[in-house]
């Protein structure tokens, strides 16, 4: 088995709520709370799960753009959770990030050849305007965008071409890990499928491994080589993609799979409704987190916190009625 | 032979603006059964919310204007019909509901306040009757504590709670047609869920019928009966749901369906997926002749740039928009 590329390591993001005339901590939204995967080279992780689950914590906490409460992040050798700045500066070379808004995240009054090109700059990737204006042309064409592009502004182009402007800058730097946070999410589905199918080629040709975080199960299934379901959190199964959705063992992955419209009106399924709504994670429920909506709950899930066990090779879940 | 409810005709909706004519909608027609589910499909920009829009005549003018068409109720052109008369339409006999429930619940007003507001408007009630009945109204969406919740602020319920407010605000006059504008678009797969099954129920329950604007084909393939394709602004494709999605003519549906990933096929038929080249047209500026699919489409022949294709029947109750056929 091929050595990790990343470690996570009981990983918490705890966001605190501060109230009354001193501004004193009051509470806080228990985001991500003991998380642990590694992410092997060349694979791509999908991690899903619903609004407010912590998924896109998870991906933002690996790369220190949210400072972790407790907890590693070790990728290679390297403990990305102890870095000073100037060593993370050096480590996100290795690491970069795409996000769901391409039009948030790229400066409105910034050129496509200086919003790739900065990167660049600041890497000193490039000898002399010549050689990083070549490297941005050809960073271009490898996002399926041209030269003729160089001198426009964001809004000058759909959302579909502003994600592939995100990627090559994401790309400018020759990482080896891209947390593409909802990637595809505010994208129409016939260019959804462009992009879907770029990110895949690029992972072919520069052997990049991927945490792709969404909340679009059809599309993690699609993507990933292995998928991790998150619930208020937690991680509650972490399986390879196949048997996951052939075989999901956790009662939250069932329900969160059959609850996935399929387009086929000749299929019908049994639903699993879950009852209710998200608790908060503000005040997450005892136990179980998922126990208040299971279906297969008994009384102990109440007091029992749950761990990943490993019911087969590579497939853990965190149930103590299933495993 | 089912029962004509609603007919739309030749509906051109245009939205005239500093940098031009946006041709927002653009000579749709079809129809709505009584009782029946009608899906609109189609990407962002096609056209299907402004449709929804200009059947309630909630269009805000300027910039936009209505300029051709008519939409037949009940024997009546709702176009021609003074804003009094189509006031009484209104969340009467047509209610709508909107994808972003935080954005259409106002929030000053207690979500009682707002269910009761239209049945003392169209049913006469008083303050009283008119509260117990959207008590009534919030234990029909299934939200617990209805007595309690008829107090709360929107913002003290969560997405899906405010979908189900919105639900019970559109049902609470018994539309005979329930317009929802990708109602489940902004929730999370297992509320979706919830709603899509509430829907169903309440439509079986009051017989009406649902105009289901949605991007989503899944959503479609589980809810509606009937299905039109909307692209750029015109339908390209009308069929049953199980034509549809079984032998989808138009090129664009073609290519839709096949652009989605798909959980619920085996890995061995997994495939790259397939795209649609290019992106879709802008709608603003002259109007150009020709299929307006044709610069994506692999079956473009040079004559298809030049006249446009009309929507015919190829088969009963299944037309399409195409030189193909």
């Amino acid at each position: 088995m091929a050595e990790a590329l990343l470690r996570v390591r009981h990983l918490k993001k705890y966001f605190p709520i501060r109230g009354g005339v001193f501004s004193r901590e009051v509470a806080r939204v228990h985001a991500v709370d003991d998380v642990s995967f590694d992410i092997r080279p060349g694979e791509t992780l999908g991690l899903v799960g619903e609004s407010g689950c912590g998924k896109s914590t998870t991906g933002r906490t690996i790369l220190r753009l949210v400072e972790p409460t407790a907890g590693e992040v070790w990728f290679q050798e390297r403990n990305v959770t102890a870095l000073d700045k100037r060593a993370l500066r050096q480590i996100r070379k290795e690491m970069q990030i795409i996000f769901q808004d391409p039009y948030a995240s790229l400066n409105p009054r910034m050129t496509v050849r200086s919003i790739i090109g900065e990167a660049l700059v600041i890497h000193k990737l490039a000898r002399g305007r010549r050689e990083r204006e070549e490297r941005v042309v050809q960073l271009l064409e490898t996002v399926g965008l041209s030269a003729e592009h160089l001198r426009r502004y964001p809004h000058e182009f759909s959302g579909g071409q502003r994600q592939r402007i995100g990627i090559a800058r994401a790309l400018a730097v020759s990482p080896k890990l891209i947390v593409a946070d909802e990637p595809v999410s505010a994208l129409d589905v016939s260019i959804q499928a462009q992009i879907i199918n770029l990110l895949e080629e690029l992972q072919q040709k520069f052997g990049l491994t991927y945490l792709f975080i969404a909340h679009d199960l059809s599309v993690v299934e699609h993507i990933s080589t292995r998928v991790a379901v998150m619930y208020l959190g937690k991680l509650v199964e972490v399986a390879p993609a196949k048997e996951l959705y052939t075989n999901p063992k956790h009662p939250y992955t069932e329900a969160l799979l059959s609850a996935v419209p399929i387009p086929d009106p000749a299929m019908r399924r049994r639903r699993i409704l879950l009852e209710g709504d998200v608790p908060s994670p503000i005040r997450p429920p005892s136990g179980c987190r998922f126990h208040t909506r299971c279906p297969i709950r008994v009384p102990s899930c109440a007091e029992n916190d749950q761990l990943l066990k490993e019911v087969a090779p590579g497939h853990w879940v965190a149930c103590q009625v299933r495993a | 032979m089912a029962e004509r409810l609603l007919e739309v005709k030749d509906l051109t909706t245009h939205f005239f603006t500093d940098d031009g004519v946006v041709r927002a909608v653009d000579g749709v027609s079809f129809h709505v059964d009584k009782g029946e589910t009608l899906g609109v499909v189609g990407e962002s920009g096609c056209g299907k919310s402004v449709t929804a829009l200009s059947i309630m005549r909630l269009i805000p003018q300027p910039p936009g204007q209505i300029v051709r068409g008519r939409i037949d109720y009940n024997g009546r052109n709702l176009l021609e019909l003074p804003p009094k008369e189509m006031r009484k339409i209104r969340g009467k006999e047509i209610s709508m509901i909107f994808q972003e429930p935080m954005t259409s619940l106002n929030p000053v007003f207690t979500v009682g306040e707002q269910i009761a507001e239209a049945l003392r408007l169209h049913e006469g009630l008083n303050r009283r009757d008119a509260l117990d009945r959207a008590i009534e109204m919030l234990r029909l969406v299934h939200i617990p504590n209805a007595e309690r919740r008829v107090r709360e602020y929107p913002h003290q319920l969560s997405g899906g709670m405010r979908q189900r407010v919105m639900i019970a605000m559109a049902l609470s006059c018994s539309p005979k047609l329930l317009i929802a504008d990708e109602p489940t678009t902004a929730l999370d797969v297992t509320i979706q869920a919830q709603i899509l099954e509430l829907l169903n129920e309440l439509k079986a329950r009051f017989g009406m019928a649902v105009l289901l604007i949605t991007h989503d084909m899944g959503v479609i393939a589980e809810t509606a009966q009937r299905v039109i394709v909307m692209y750029a602004a015109q339908v390209v494709e009308e069929a049953s749901v199980r034509e549809l999605f079984k032998e989808p003519l138009h090129p664009y549906t073609q290519g839709l369906l096949r652009s989605i990933p798909r959980i619920d096929l085996a890995a061995t038929q997994r495939r790259r997926l397939q795209t649609i080249p290019g992106t879709v047209p802008t709608l603003r500026g002259e109007a150009r002749p020709g299929c307006r699919f044709a610069p994506r489409c692999e079956f473009a022949r040079p004559a298809h740039f030049d006249t446009d294709p009309t929507l015919k029947d190829v088969r009963p109750g299944h037309k399409v928009a195409c030189f193909l056929y």
